[in-house]
């Protein structure tokens, strides 16, 4: 089933087309992750379909069309990650967590015992139930990651959208982070659909890759489809090499000047 | 530095409370005893004989109660209000007064100082003129703030509070310039008071305050999900311009009322919520009961001090709120092992 249909999404901000005619379709249980180049429009398609962000075209989530559902509504079939989050220091992270209950709670009215219980299951599943009574602001980077990403699985959407999950994280706890996004995503069959700047972890990672440049989708498809060094160059301006490594799949590397001797190049 | 659990706040906070209260009923020139005020207070509420004195009942009842109720309110409100505006706006500094309620204020009871007939009429005039006035700038803070977009988010609002505070403020001085000899009474309004005539101003405030108190705890976990950022929030499922908006109205309504009974009382909405904040926490499930709690026994020990220091004499309040208060804050602030 089509967990999240795009069609003919288009953003216009200060007058430019940011987005442009999107089209795509991200099928329960699958990971898709947007690449493209800075300004490609990759983070501001994900606010359209967050609802965060006025859009022409369709977003459709398992059939129902988001312009039919109410803010709510979508908050319980869409949870988002943003690339840097705006962390309250002052409170902590059991508060944080429950703030993912949100969309199931009565405007004037506080949590029941459900809601408690999904965000006790968050931050069990996180690995945070220890942080519970630890403020925001003592956490490391990481762990504070860990808690956005709590709050959100308290949200119990079964679409999760992630912003460069992996920004500003060392080479380990990029791993730790992807690893984990996809065991939560066998556990608790959630769809996702990321954002992604690292090329090789966006190959190995999702299922799909949707290839973005100036708005517009222009390679869609698996990795070793996507991930060539022809796409690469022409809409990164970069140049790269492809190397199809056993057991990591397609890593793509920057190749200083314009010699690639040595590694397998794959055309 | 959390110093207890937090279930433990509330009643310690009330204690507080009902401490200040009492002190407020037994300080003064003639001696009560506190047996006999607590005795004559539930006396009254339930319609009772009081066992004072006719002439000590009267002090009792006519004079220090409503102040000691009026102070409870007053601070009550401002503390509530203050910590609703820095959850609203995101900003440590924002107070009840940041949308211009405070220019507004004082340009409404300059004009009643200035223009109105002399005599007992100014006085009903000042609070209401001073009322309006508030309501009036906040009015225009918010459409003009609004009117940037709601995608500004609340830092055009804040700059347009800034606008429409320095506009009011420029026509109060114009006028007051023109009616030099209004000065004394618009200044010693300014720096607030809690003169009571009776109940009167107890009745005028205690509406207000009831209903403000009600719709800022009842956003109490809303003002939690602002904290995450507008867009966060929207992303959960929450109408933050709504929010922002019910919250904006219910703090400067009672903030008005409040200004409008007592002056424009400095220092109460910044500095209880942060006490609160940096003790406690920065939740708002707690930290909005905790301020209505602290904010009135603060403000009603702070009344005790203005009436007493330098009898017969009376400081202004806001003096005694900042003089005391901010070596308080000084001191809590040094000892948080916590950021702001």
């Amino acid at each position: 089933m089509t967990a999240l249909a795009l069609d003919g999404l288009s953003v216009t901000l200060g007058g430019t087309r940011v987005v442009d005619s999107l089209a795509a379709h991200v099928g329960e249980g699958e990971w898709v992750a947007l690449i493209g180049p800075n300004g490609a429009g990759k983070t501001t398609a994900l606010r359209a379909v967050a609802g965060l962000v006025d859009y022409e075209g369709h977003v459709r989530m398992f059939g129902d069309d988001a312009v039919t559902l109410t803010r709510r509504q979508v908050a319980r079939v869409i949870a988002l990650v943003p690339q840097v989050p705006l962390i309250p220091g002052d409170i902590t992270v059991g508060e944080y967590v429950l703030l993912g209950r949100t969309p199931y709670v009565s405007y004037l009215g506080g949590e029941s015992r459900a809601d408690h219980a999904a965000a006790d299951a968050a931050l069990e599943q996180l690995d945070l139930t220890s942080f519970r009574c630890r403020r925001l602001d003592t956490l490391s980077g990481g762990e504070r990651q860990r808690a956005t990403l709590a709050r959100a699985l308290a949200q119990d959407a079964p679409i999760l959208l992630l912003d460069e999950p992996t920004a500003a994280l060392d080479v380990g706890r990029q791993q730790q982070v992807l690893e984990l996004v996809d065991s939560l995503r066998a556990s608790r069959g959630l769809t996702v659909l990321s954002t992604m700047h690292d090329l090789t972890l966006a190959g190995q990672y999702a299922d799909r890759l949707l290839l973005l440049d100036q708005g517009k989708l222009v390679a869609a498809g698996s990795a070793e489809d996507v991930l060539t060094r022809p796409l690469i160059t022409e809409h990164y301006g970069a140049e790269v090499a492809v190397i199809d490594a056993p057991g990591s799949g397609f890593v793509v590397v920057p190749v200083r000047g314009r010699i690639v001797d040595g590694a397998q190049r794959r055309l | 530095m959390r110093l207890a659990a937090p279930r433990l706040w509330i009643p310690a906070s009330a204690v507080f409370l009902a401490a200040a209260l009492l002190t407020g009923a037994l300080v003064g020139p003639v001696d009560l005893g506190a047996l006999n005020v607590v005795h004559a207070t539930f006396a009254h509420v339930f319609g009772l004989h009081s066992p004072l004195s006719g002439a000590d009942d009267a002090i009792l009842w006519q004079l220090r109660l409503p102040r000691v109720v009026l102070g409870a309110l007053v601070g009550g409100t401002l503390a509530a209000a203050g910590a609703a505006y820095q959850g609203v706006f995101r900003n440590p500094l924002a107070d009840p007064y940041l949308l211009g309620a405070a220019a507004g204020a004082g340009l409404g009871a300059t004009l009643v100082a200035a223009y109105a007939p002399a005599g007992g009429l100014a006085g009903d005039l000042l609070p209401i003129s001073a009322f309006f006035g508030a309501a009036l700038a906040v009015v225009a803070a918010y459409a003009l703030g609004r009117s940037a977009g709601a995608a500004a988010g609340p830092a055009a609002l804040v700059l347009a509070g800034v606008t429409i505070a320095s506009f009011f403020t420029a026509l109060q001085t114009f006028v007051q310039q023109q009616n030099v000899e209004t000065v004394q009474e618009v200044y010693s309004w300014l720096l607030g008071r809690l003169a009571t005539s009776g109940w009167r101003e107890v009745g005028i405030i205690a509406p207000y305050a009831a209903a403000a108190w009600l719709i800022l705890l009842g956003h109490r976990r809303l003002l939690d999900v602002l904290a995450v950022g507008d867009e966060e929030a929207a992303a959960l499922g929450v109408n933050v311009g709504r929010v922002r908006l019910f919250v904006v109205v219910a703090a400067t309504i009672a903030t008005a009322a409040a200004v409008a009974v007592s002056g424009l009382i400095a220092f109460v909405g910044i500095i209880v919520p942060h006490t609160i904040r940096l003790l406690v926490g920065g939740s708002y499930r707690l930290l909005l009961p905790l301020s209505v709690i602290v904010g009135a026994g603060f403000l009603v020990f702070a009344d005790v001090i203005a009436r007493t220091i330098m009898s017969p004499a009376e400081l202004p309040i806001g003096v005694v709120t900042a003089f005391f208060g901010a070596p308080f804050f000084a001191v809590v602030l040094h000892t948080s092992k916590r950021r702001v």
